[in-house]
């Protein structure tokens, strides 16, 4: 995957009205949305795609089904 | 031993047979704060007139032979985060939105029910965003083992207070290592609950499908205690369990003799410091001489699971701040407004996949690791608590590296909502404490909690109290 660019992140902060984000700020976060969007895309590649079968509205009744039975 | 080293649940006890009052409980955790305070900066506010107020009239109720709560008269103190309708939160910031904070904290409600007294609020990073403990608001809170290292973040006041003994417990949140990570660097017990398990109505939100509220305390037995009153479903939070609550405090006594305690093969034990390795490889000789079966575990993809939580720790917490940031940028702290704008460069399907594929990551890691063993344990932080100069990176470009290096054992349990809880397992070579971490089954709490009881029923890591500074 590529990276997200500085200059792409500065467009959609302008155009979320951020007009505050400049270039150091832009760098920032184009490194932090790389990896995050990038850890994505990895497990979808590491044959994880099989795993997309819950919405998150189930992820509290994933947790209470392997729920450890009491002692 | 002296008031302050007792522990909750004794000095609990100790209100209820009349051996001491509230009253002189208050008063000498007052009197620590005064001495403590000016060093280390762990409270936001110090509410000393409600306290001792709330105090006596604990006292009368005693003598009036009137319904005791299982916290009756025992003062503890919160994070700046959960609301009361009476005050204003400060969410570690002087730029809160005047709408935040409204309402009214339903964990707070329960332990007032059980008769807890509020000594303080405690510092925090700002908008609970950092890992370190650095506020540019409030002060810096500083470790009270060595006031030039950090006391971790983002609970930063509850680590540093409960350590301190300037309250018998206290309440933080976790939405990446927020309450482990000051608990393994103060030395004291962090539990990160099973998301679900405690209510998140009038907490502050950072990032909803992955905060919870955690505590912090000297002993298993009062974790389990305070843990017993917060935990269950609650009609003000749709995220919260109906599950059952279990009694923790019985369950701290069951034993570990047979209990499995997984060691794991790859990722967490990856470049730790050496100094870091061998507190933790001892606890778990102290754990294996206590009964339990150390089984190696290879752990399904960690690699990814710290990024999957940024995913949704960021996305959330742009459309949580963006309004606000949009026009009040200038009172944000660089890295923390880097930090709750990172969300805006995330696209929404990405988003969206990685809160799909987060019961199904789930459902393969518990099959995997909790099929071999019934707790894994593995460090809480990899390396010696740092110092503030060390840590102080800002908004640069070392704000990402450094905010990793901190979070590499704790953010994986967030997206996967694990119970995990930290407890003290001695000092490194600076002479600062470190913890271990029991993670488990979703719900599995009691099993954390006897595994913590009996280590630290042995080594008593956590009854070791720092001196004030000169």
């Amino acid at each position: 995957m590529d990276k997200i660019e500085a200059k792409a992140v500065m467009a959609l902060a302008r155009a979320q009205g951020h007009a505050w984000v400049d270039e150091a700020a832009a760098q920032r976060i184009a490194a932090g949305a790389t990896a995050a969007v990038a850890a994505v895309e990895a497990s979808l590649r590491q044959g994880e795609a099989g795993l997309l079968i819950d919405d998150s509205a189930g992820f509290l009744a994933t947790l209470e089904q392997l729920a450890e039975p009491p002692r | 031993m002296s008031l302050e080293n007792w522990s909750l649940v004794e000095v609990a006890d100790a209100i209820r047979s009349r051996l001491v009052t509230s009253r002189e409980v208050v008063e000498s955790c007052l009197a620590r704060i005064v001495d403590w305070q000016p060093r280390i900066n762990a409270f936001v506010a110090i509410l000393a007139d409600s306290a001792r107020a709330a105090a006596d009239r604990a006292d009368a109720a005693i003598v009036a032979g009137s319904p005791l709560g299982p916290l009756h008269g025992v003062p503890l103190a919160h994070k700046d985060m959960f609301f009361r309708a009476s005050r204003r939160s400060s969410l570690g910031s002087h730029n809160a939105p005047p709408a935040w904070g409204a309402g009214e904290s339903s964990l707070l409600g329960r332990l007032d029910a059980a008769g807890a007294i509020e000594i303080g609020t405690l510092n925090m990073c700002e908008f609970a965003l950092g890992p370190t403990g650095h506020n540019a608001w409030l002060g810096d809170c500083r470790n009270p083992w060595h006031t030039d290292h950090i006391a971790c973040g983002s609970s930063s006041g509850g680590g540093a207070a409960i350590a301190a003994r300037l309250a018998f417990g206290a309440f933080g949140s976790d939405t990446g290592g927020s309450v482990r990570l000051p608990a393994s660097a103060c030395g004291v017990l962090g539990l990160k609950p099973t998301n679900g398990r405690v209510t998140l109505a009038g907490m502050m939100p950072l990032s909803p499908s992955v905060d919870v509220p955690g505590i912090f305390a000297r002993s298993a037995r009062d974790v389990a205690r305070l843990f017993g009153i917060v935990a269950g479903r609650d009609a003000r939070d749709p995220r919260s369990s109906g599950l059952p609550v279990p009694d923790y405090e019985a369950s701290v006594e069951h034993g570990i003799v047979g209990l499995r305690v997984g060691v794991p093969r790859n990722y967490f034990l990856e470049g730790i410091a050496s100094d870091v390795a061998e507190r933790v490889e001892e606890s778990l000789r102290v754990l294996a001489e206590r009964g339990a079966v150390l089984v190696p575990v290879e752990v399904p993809a960690p690699e990814h699971l710290t990024e999957l939580s940024r995913v949704l720790v960021y996305a959330e917490a742009a459309a949580i701040h963006g309004p606000w940031l949009r026009e009040h940028s200038e009172g944000y702290s660089p890295q923390v407004r880097v930090r709750a704008a990172t969300g805006l460069a995330i696209p929404a399907a990405a988003y969206q996949q990685a809160q799909q594929l987060r019961p199904g990551i789930l459902r393969r890691f518990v099959e995997a690791v909790f099929s071999r063993c019934d707790a894994l344990h593995l460090p809480t932080l990899g390396i010696p608590v740092p110092t503030l100069a060390e840590t102080d990176v800002g908004g640069s470009a070392a704000m990402w590296e450094k905010i990793a290096v901190l979070v590499r054992c704790t953010a994986p349990f967030n997206y996967l909502g694990l119970p995990a809880l930290s407890v003290p397992c001695g000092f490194t070579d600076n002479g600062l404490p470190t913890g271990f971490q029991l993670v488990g089954r979703p719900f599995a709490e009691a099993t954390l909690l006897s595994i913590a009881h009996a280590y630290d029923g042995v080594t008593r890591w956590s009854r070791r109290a720092p001196s004030l500074p000169s």
